[in-house]
């Protein structure tokens, strides 16, 4: 059969020629595929160094706090405190299970809550159970070790807190974008992830001017987009919090898998 | 060619294809996780979420290649036959990254996630910043409505005509494919090869199918009617003896938009419609197989004389009339109701053979 006369009909043999053909195209086809996803696999943005330890379920001990966002202050081994983050399960904060909990009038409480554990950098959040996660008593840890910045100029990227801790991987970006705008709006504490000089990674929780959680709608329009966030800082025991006096779009956005 | 509906006529042709099909996508699936595994720190989910996204990207650039690359090479032909198994797959892999998508982005929240999903949405101007999600979901819409409808039950009770338009939006499917990628996953890609990846698949596909169209263009030019009394000439007829093989046909342009093949079988003429009432199938591609005009695409079957698939099959098209005035062979326009039997015009023979 001549090559111009050849002719398929998928119920009857395949021609010689045709048959020859596709017994090179197609493995050529293949093995571009595989390249392909090779290149797709090892070059796909890396998903970070957060952990989410679904499925082990710890305790921590200390000082419940209900404001501005739902955390326990924690005495570490070594003697230092550090503040964990409590969260619900799915995108949910735990702001209506941990408020009636601390009295407004300042009278500290001390708690133990199970949940498991998300952490990223050695900051920590705790996601609680369902049932039961939060047991009032036990010893109270000492004083708030605060320490005070002063006004500072952060460039970088609001995040919901707990996806880029580990849950998400990568929890910041444009693809996530949705999915931090649901996390915050469902009372996930909001932060701004930033590059410090020495190349490392930072985080600072993200607060009203009177310290008390922004509004969504105010911080809605900002998440996961390029900003500068321009306010007051401070140190809680080891947790970085900002003050937001003025937040403005930024030109550039560092992101974090840059920075890994 | 079917009499009765079943969900797949299986045919060895086929089942080999699948074959090939479900290695290739195991075979993508699998290095894109060693690959990734390899080189850093691994999720699962959003690997797999990557994995479906690009591998039905690839695939749906392939399937589109197929049909243009036809029209340049009859070895192709094989790809074409079984296409809609790579359409179907190609839909299954899409769903499981828009899963997958959904669920991890946009679900678990205090909004549904279409509300989610269809609220997207950002203040800031300049197209870096449109939401992409709403057109990987219109795609995803489109490339349901083609894989629901993949079936010759719908081909058959929607028309032809309204089946081929459906299906048509592919292209509709893969523009808002590439902008979804372009907005979304490459806003955040660290490695900039996955842009010109895009880049060269989108041109690789803009640029076949103007290359097909222009080589289909320059043919009807070649072939455009020249009328004597309301006949097309069709061409000379040692001219079309020597352009069309035993059992090969002349495709000629009778107006704008219509096509007949005209058959070469022994020491006769026929001419029926151009175009396959199954799919739309160039039958000027066709041969005379077993004594039928056999569709390039799908196989389904003519007989020249009248149009009519052979029992217990019962595709019609139209035929048309021809005439031999002097050396000329000639088409009439008007078409004749399908299934119309009509003689061949016979060639008259010298000494030698020659017309």
């Amino acid at each position: 059969m001549s090559a111009s006369n050849e002719f398929y009909v998928g119920y009857l043999p395949t021609p010689a020629r045709q048959r020859h053909f596709l017994s090179v195209f197609l493995p050529v086809c293949a093995f571009l595929a595989f390249v392909l996803a090779a290149l797709a696999g090892a070059f796909s943005r890396p998903t970070g160094d957060g952990v989410w330890e679904t499925g082990h379920e710890v305790t921590v001990e200390g000082e419940l706090l209900a404001t501005p966002f739902p955390m326990m202050r924690v005495a570490r081994a070594d003697g230092t405190m550090e503040r964990v983050l409590l969260v619900e399960m799915g995108k949910h904060g735990a702001d209506a299970r941990i408020a009636p909990l601390v009295p407004t009038d300042g009278t500290r409480v001390a708690a133990r809550a199970r949940g498991f554990l998300i952490a990223r950098g050695g900051q920590r959040m705790l996601e609680l159970v369902e049932e039961d996660p939060v047991t009032l008593g036990g010893t109270l840890p000492a004083r708030v070790d605060a320490r005070s910045i002063g006004t500072v100029e952060i460039a970088g990227e609001i995040v919901d807190s707990k996806c880029w801790l580990g849950v998400m991987k990568p929890g910041d970006g444009k693809a996530h974008r949705d999915c931090a705008t649901l996390c915050i709006r469902g009372g996930i504490p909001p932060s701004i992830i930033c590059e410090a000089p020495d190349g490392t990674e930072r985080r600072a929780i993200v607060v009203g001017r009177d310290g008390a959680p922004l509004s969504f709608d105010s911080i809605a329009p900002w998440i996961a987009a390029p900003v500068v966030v321009r306010g007051n800082a401070e140190v809680l025991d080891g947790m970085a919090f900002v003050r937001v006096e003025e937040i403005a779009r930024a030109d550039a956005l560092v992101r974090s898998s840059e920075r890994e | 060619m079917s009499v009765s509906y079943r969900a797949v006529q299986w045919n060895p042709a086929k089942k080999a294809y699948d074959r090939r099909l479900a290695f290739a996508i195991a075979g993508y699936l699998a290095v894109f996780f060693i690959a990734a595994a390899t080189a850093f720190e691994t999720s699962p989910l959003i690997l797999a979420m990557r994995a479906f996204g690009t591998g039905a990207i690839a695939l749906l650039v392939f399937i589109l290649s197929i049909g243009p690359l036809a029209r340049f090479s009859p070895r192709v032909a094989p790809l074409l036959y079984n296409r809609r198994h790579l359409g179907v797959a190609m839909f299954l892999m899409a769903l499981a990254h828009a899963v997958l998508a959904t669920l991890w982005y946009h679900g678990f929240g205090v909004l549904d996630p279409v509300t989610s999903i269809l609220t997207s949405g950002s203040p800031f101007e300049g197209v870096a910043q449109i939401p992409f999600q709403p057109l990987g979901l219109a795609a995803l819409l489109i490339l349901f409505a083609m894989a629901a409808t993949s079936h010759d039950f719908w081909l058959r009770n929607l028309s032809p005509r309204v089946w081929k338009a459906l299906h048509l939006g592919v292209y509709v499917a893969f523009t808002l494919l590439v902008a979804h990628v372009a907005l979304g996953v490459l806003q955040d890609a660290v490695w900039p090869g996955f842009a010109w990846i895009l880049a060269a698949a989108t041109t690789w596909i803009v640029g076949i199918h103007v290359a097909a169209g222009v080589k289909e263009w320059r043919a009807d030019r070649r072939s455009r009617m020249l009328t004597a009394d309301g006949w097309v000439r069709v061409g000379e007829v040692n001219d079309v003896v020597a352009e069309t093989a035993e059992g090969r046909a002349k495709a000629v342009l009778i107006d704008e938009c219509r096509k007949v093949a005209v058959f070469r079988e022994n020491d006769a003429f026929s001419a029926i419609s151009g175009v396959c009432a199954h799919q739309g199938g160039p039958l000027g591609e066709g041969k005379i197989v077993d004594g039928c005009v056999t569709c390039p695409w799908h196989g389904y079957q003519y007989l020249a004389s009248n149009g009519q698939s052979p029992p217990p099959f019962f595709e019609k098209i139209p035929t048309y009339e021809l005439r031999i005035e002097g050396r000329t062979l000639y088409v009439h326009p008007q078409a004749k109701p399908p299934g119309t039997p009509l003689p061949p015009c016979r060639m008259e023979l010298k000494d030698g053979g020659e017309a």
